[in-house]
C-alpha cells in the first residue's frame, strides 16, 4: 500500500515534466535537424543576426550589472534606514513593478527623443539600468541580514560606504548573482522597449530580428527562427540551472512578502 | 537598561538622512525618467487631444474615455482580457497546485523538479511566444505532429477566431505554472501535518479533505497566486504579438495591452491609447495593493 502511494506521484510528475519540456525539446530538435536542409539564413543575414546578438547581450550585460548595483544601493537604504519619503518610494516601486512596458511605449519613445538618445544603444541600456523589481528584490534580500551585524560594524567605526561595500554586499552575494541573471534574461528578451526606441536595422536586438522575420513577406523557414530563439534562450537556461534556488526564493521574497521559515 | 542601546533598532520615525537619499538617488533618477515620467505623461495624455504631426496638445477633458465607451474594439478587448483570464487563471492555479503537490511528495529530487518547471517562467514572453507560434504552426508545428500521431485532423489554432485566444492562454498557462507551483510548494512545506492526520483518523478523505483541510491551510499562498495571475492576465502582450502578430484574426486575440499598442504605435491615437492604458494601470495597481496584504510563509522543499 505505502509503496504504491510513494511511486505514483513521481511517475505522474515525470509525465507532467515531459509535457512541460516537450515544446522546448522539440524546438531544439527541429532547429538542430533542419540545419542541414539549407534552413539557416546565409551571408548578410547571419552577419545581421551576429550584430544583433552582440548588441542584445552587450546592452543586457551592462544594464544587468548597473541595475544590480543601483538596486542594491536603494534596497540597502530602504531596508536599514528610516527617511522621509521612504513609504512613498517603496509604494511607488511596488506599483510600478507590475506595470507592463508595452503600455508605456509611446511615452518611452518620446522620452528617448527628447534626451536625444532615440535609436541608439543608450536608449536600450539606460531605461533598464534601474528597475523597480531590482530595488524590491534587493530590499527583500538585505532585510534578511541581522541588524546586529550592521550595528556592530557601525560601532567599529565603519563608514556608511564601508558598511555597504564590506558588510552588506558580501552577505548578499548569492541574491545579487541571482538578480543579475534575472535582469540579464529580462533585458535580452525585452520586446516593448526596443520596439519603442529602436528604428534602424543596424541597432536591432535579437527580439526585433525575430519580429521582423515574422513580418517579412517571405518569412524564413521556422527552423532559422528557432535557431535565433535558441540563441536568446540558451544562455538564460544555462545561467538559471546554476542559480535556480536563489532565483526562486529571492523572487518569491521580493514579490510576495514571502517569509522564509527555517528549521 | 543600558545595553538596550547596543541592540540596533532603526529609529522608529523617519528623519532627514542624507546617506539614505544618496543611496536611493541613482535608482530614483533612472526610474523617474524612464518609468514615472512616462506613466505621468500617459495619465495626462488621456485628457488631451494630441496632434502627432504638429506636436501640439489641447485639453479635451474626459472625451477620450467617453469615446472608448462607444468603441466596439474596446469592449471586444475587455471581453478578450476577461475570457483570457477565465482560462488562464484557473488553468495555471490548478496546474500549479497539482505540480506543487506532486513535487512535495517526490522524495529527494524536489529542488530539481521545481527548477525544471521554473524554466518556462524565465523564458522571456517574446521567446515563449515564438516557441508556441511554432507549436501551433499548421504545417510544421508540434501540435500538428501530435495530431497526426493521434490520427485526428489538424487545426490551424492561431487563425481560427474562436481558438486563437484560448490557444495563447494555454501557452501562458505553460509559462506560469512553475511560478505558482513554487509559491504553493513552499507554503505546503511548512503546513502542519497534524491536520491531515486528524482528518485521516476522522475518515475525511478525498475531495472533502482537499476542500476543508488542505486548501484552507494554504489560503494565503493560493490568494497570492490568484492575484498574481490576475495581474499577469492583464499584462500579456509579447505572447500575442509573437503568435498572431496583429491581435487577429479580426481582433479576436486583442486584449487591453494589445489595444493600447494598436492605438498608440499603429494608429497614433495617443488619447485613446492613454485612456485605455490608464484604466489598465489602475486595475493592476489595485491588485498589487491587495497582493501585498497577504504574507506567505514558506520554506523551499529540498
Amino acid at each position: 500500500m505505502s509503496k504504491t502511494v510513494r511511486v505514483r506521484p513521481t511517475i505522474l510528475l515525470a509525465m507532467l515534466a515531459v509535457l512541460w519540456i516537450l515544446p522546448i525539446a522539440a524546438m531544439l530538435y527541429q532547429a538542430a535537424v533542419s540545419r542541414s536542409v539549407q534552413a539557416l539564413p546565409e551571408g548578410a543575414a547571419v552577419a545581421g543576426i551576429a550584430r544583433a546578438a552582440a548588441i542584445t547581450f552587450g546592452a543586457s550585460l551592462i544594464s544587468a550589472v548597473v541595475s544590480c548595483t543601483i538596486g542594491a544601493m536603494a534596497g540597502y537604504a530602504l531596508s536599514t534606514k528610516r527617511f522621509y519619503g521612504m513609504k512613498l518610494l517603496f509604494g511607488t516601486l511596488l506599483g510600478a513593478m507590475f506595470l507592463p512596458a508595452s503600455i508605456l511605449m509611446v511615452p518611452l519613445f518620446k522620452v528617448t527623443v527628447s534626451l536625444a538618445i532615440h535609436d541608439t544603444i543608450a536608449a536600450l541600456v539606460l531605461p533598464a539600468c534601474a528597475t523597480a523589481f531590482s530595488v524590491v528584490f534587493m530590499k527583500a534580500a538585505i532585510d534578511r541580514i541581522s541588524p546586529d551585524i550592521l550595528h556592530a560594524a557601525r560601532i567599529d567605526g565603519l563608514s556608511e560606504i564601508g558598511i555597504f561595500t564590506k558588510i552588506v554586499l558580501p552577505l548578499v552575494r548569492g541574491p545579487i548573482v541571482a538578480l543579475a541573471i534575472l535582469e540579464f534574461i529580462a533585458a535580452s528578451g525585452a520586446l516593448a522597449l526596443p520596439m519603442a526606441v529602436i528604428d534602424a536595422p543596424r541597432n536591432r536586438t535579437l527580439t526585433l530580428c525575430l519580429l521582423d522575420a515574422l513580418r517579412a513577406i517571405n518569412p524564413p523557414p521556422p527552423a532559422s527562427l528557432l535557431a535565433i530563439l535558441a540563441l536568446i534562450a540558451v544562455p538564460a537556461v544555462i545561467l538559471f540551472i546554476a542559480k535556480s534556488g536563489d532565483i526562486i526564493s529571492g523572487s518569491l521574497a521580493a514579490l510576495f512578502r514571502y517569509e522564509r521559515v527555517d528549521e | 537598561m543600558h545595553h538596550d542601546d547596543l541592540i540596533f533598532t532603526p529609529p522608529a520615525k523617519p528623519h532627514f538622512d542624507p546617506w539614505a537619499y544618496l543611496f536611493v538617488a541613482p535608482a530614483v533618477v533612472v526610474l523617474a525618467v524612464f518609468l514615472l515620467y512616462p506613466a505621468a505623461w500617459m495619465l495626462l495624455a488621456g485628457f488631451q487631444q494630441q496632434d502627432p504631426v504638429a506636436g501640439t496638445a489641447a485639453f479635451s477633458g474626459i472625451s477620450a474615455y467617453l469615446e472608448q465607451l462607444w468603441s466596439p474594439r474596446f469592449w471586444r478587448a475587455i471581453l478578450n482580457t476577461t475570457y483570457f483570464a477565465g482560462i488562464y487563471v484557473p488553468g495555471s492555479l490548478g496546474a500549479g497546485y497539482v505540480v506543487a503537490a506532486l513535487i512535495n511528495r517526490s522524495g529527494r529530487w524536489r529542488a530539481w523538479w521545481r527548477g525544471l518547471f521554473f524554466v518556462p517562467v524565465l523564458l522571456p514572453a517574446a521567446t515563449a511566444g515564438l516557441l508556441w507560434r511554432w507549436v501551433y504552426d499548421p504545417e510544421t508545428g508540434l501540435a500538428r505532429r501530435l495530431a497526426e500521431m493521434a490520427g485526428v485532423p489538424a487545426v490551424d489554432w492561431l487563425n481560427e477566431a474562436r481558438l486563437a485566444l484560448p490557444s495563447i492562454a494555454v501557452a501562458s498557462i505553460w509559462q506560469s505554472t512553475g511560478l505558482v507551483a513554487a509559491i504553493i510548494s513552499a507554503a505546503m512545506w511548512v503546513q502542519p501535518r497534524e491536520y491531515d492526520e486528524m482528518a485521516e483518523i476522522d475518515g475525511v478523505r478525498g475531495l472533502a479533505r482537499l476542500v476543508h483541510v488542505r486548501l484552507p491551510l494554504l489560503k494565503n499562498a493560493l490568494l497570492v497566486s490568484l492575484l498574481l495571475l490576475l495581474i499577469n492576465a492583464q499584462r500579456v502582450f509579447a505572447m500575442i504579438l509573437m503568435t498572431t502578430q496583429d491581435g487577429g484574426p479580426a481582433n479576436w486575440s486583442t486584449n487591453l495591452p494589445f489595444l493600447v499598442y494598436r492605438y498608440g504605435m499603429k494608429e497614433f491615437d495617443f488619447g485613446a491609447a492613454s485612456a485605455v492604458a490608464t484604466l489598465l494601470c489602475f486595475s493592476i495597481v489595485l491588485l498589487v495593493v491587495l497582493l501585498r496584504r497577504y504574507p506567505v510563509e514558506g520554506r523551499e522543499p529540498g
